[in-house]
């Protein structure tokens, strides 16, 4: 099975949909090997999309695959506006291409927000673009709390701030690998809203002093 | 001041737009596709290193501030892509966002980002396209209402037509 994983952050490094792809790499190698004994026949390609353009290397690459695995950060209630463009440019270049062929898509979106939910509309444009692109529309995965699960990615998957996350990726995992699909699903932090809402104010005042300015700067109006 | 952000082209623009010259028009602002528009690279640069303006300084480094002046309407045209705006509308979406503060909120039983200025503004968007299914309205209506949410406006209407001509009269 051939499977691209695609980060659509716009950091080229350091992302949390970069580490997510990465955790959910080990588990599909993990699951594949645990089932097969070996994971020889599973395929895995991380690509980039931090820009607003696909090359045609990964485009051509990305158009042989069984499932893509879209992982982005929600930016204003839906896609980034460079992923965007990629879609567009995988639009054009992948639906001439799917008659007969079983492509599955899947997406993990990641807010700031606490609620995990908020994520829905930009996995359903995902799904909107998947029927427009002529593609099966696998599962997606709506994270909130973004500001908070990288750290707790490296924790062991049986901790407590770990077990909604490590079941949520997965259930991802087994529907990508026996190629079946699902409503989406949403998970929210560990933690108390309040609590997550607070570790948010003190991180921004945090930043905002190692650049040199005041807390009050936070709220300036220009 | 009246704000209008839309994806048609320059010749499209011309014959739909209020004229910007035109006394009557002289407090509507018109954000164009000039080619130039960078993506956000997601830095938070505009809520902690220069708070209210995006780090990038192209021609769309102060649609914070723009906003935050805009007391009459936005409206919004746009092709529709999958039930959302097109890239260049989206593009300058996501370049706005130091219109809001980056602290957070909860509202309507949701957490959003506070506001940082205390203006309003109503929120008319109009998406055009010849073949919109009846998934991407129904994504775009949810869409627009939670920008509006976001954005601390009060939506006034989300329209949809197969052919741009046809809005032509509508906006002033």
């Amino acid at each position: 099975m051939k499977i691209a994983l695609i980060n659509g952050s716009p950091k080229a490094s350091g992302s949390l949909s970069g580490q997510i792809l990465q955790d959910l790499r080990e588990r599909l190698l993990a699951h594949s090997r645990q089932t097969d004994g070996s994971a020889c026949d599973t395929d895995i390609s991380i690509y980039q999309c931090n820009k607003p353009q696909i090359n045609q290397q990964d485009l051509w690459q990305i158009a042989t695959c069984d499932a893509l695995v879209f992982a982005f950060p929600l930016y204003v209630d839906s896609i980034p506006s460079h992923l965007l463009r990629c879609l567009s440019q995988m639009e054009e270049y992948l639906r001439p291409l799917s008659t007969g062929k079983e492509m599955r898509v899947y997406a993990l979106a990641n807010c700031g927000f606490y609620e995990g939910v908020q994520n829905k509309l930009a996995l359903n444009m995902m799904q909107n673009w998947c029927a427009r692109t002529e593609l099966i529309w696998g599962h997606g995965l709506g994270i909130g709390g973004g500001g908070m699960q990288a750290s707790i990615l490296g924790i062991p998957d049986n901790h407590s701030m770990k077990r909604g996350l490590a079941g949520a990726l997965n259930n991802m995992t087994r529907h990508i690998l026996s190629g079946s699909s699902a409503d989406h699903a949403f998970i929210d932090p560990a933690i108390p809203r309040f609590a997550y809402q607070i570790g948010g104010a003190v991180g921004w005042r945090q930043q905002i002093k190692a650049n040199g300015l005041k807390v009050k700067d936070l709220a300036l109006r220009r | 001041m009246k704000v209008i952000i839309h994806d048609l082209e320059s010749s499209r623009a011309q014959a739909l737009l209020p004229a910007p010259a035109s006394s009557a028009n002289a407090n509507t602002v018109v954000i164009s596709d000039d080619g130039t528009i960078h993506n956000c690279i997601g830095c938070f640069g505009c809520w902690v290193k220069t708070p209210g303006a995006c780090v990038i300084r192209d021609n769309y480094g102060d649609l914070g501030a723009l906003l935050g002046k805009c007391d009459d309407e936005l409206i919004i045209i746009s092709r529709c892509f999958y039930g959302g705006y097109s890239p260049f509308v989206k593009n300058v979406l996501d370049r706005s966002i130091p219109y809001i503060h980056p602290d957070f909120v909860i509202r309507n039983k949701e957490m959003h980002h506070k506001r940082r200025y205390r203006n309003h503004f109503d929120l008319t968007v109009w998406f055009y396209g010849t073949d919109i299914s009846e998934c991407e309205k129904e994504t775009a209506l949810e869409l627009v209402q939670s920008n509006a949410d976001n954005f601390y406006c009060t939506l006034r209407k989300v329209g949809f037509v197969s052919d741009i001509s046809e809005i032509a009269g509508l906006i002033k």
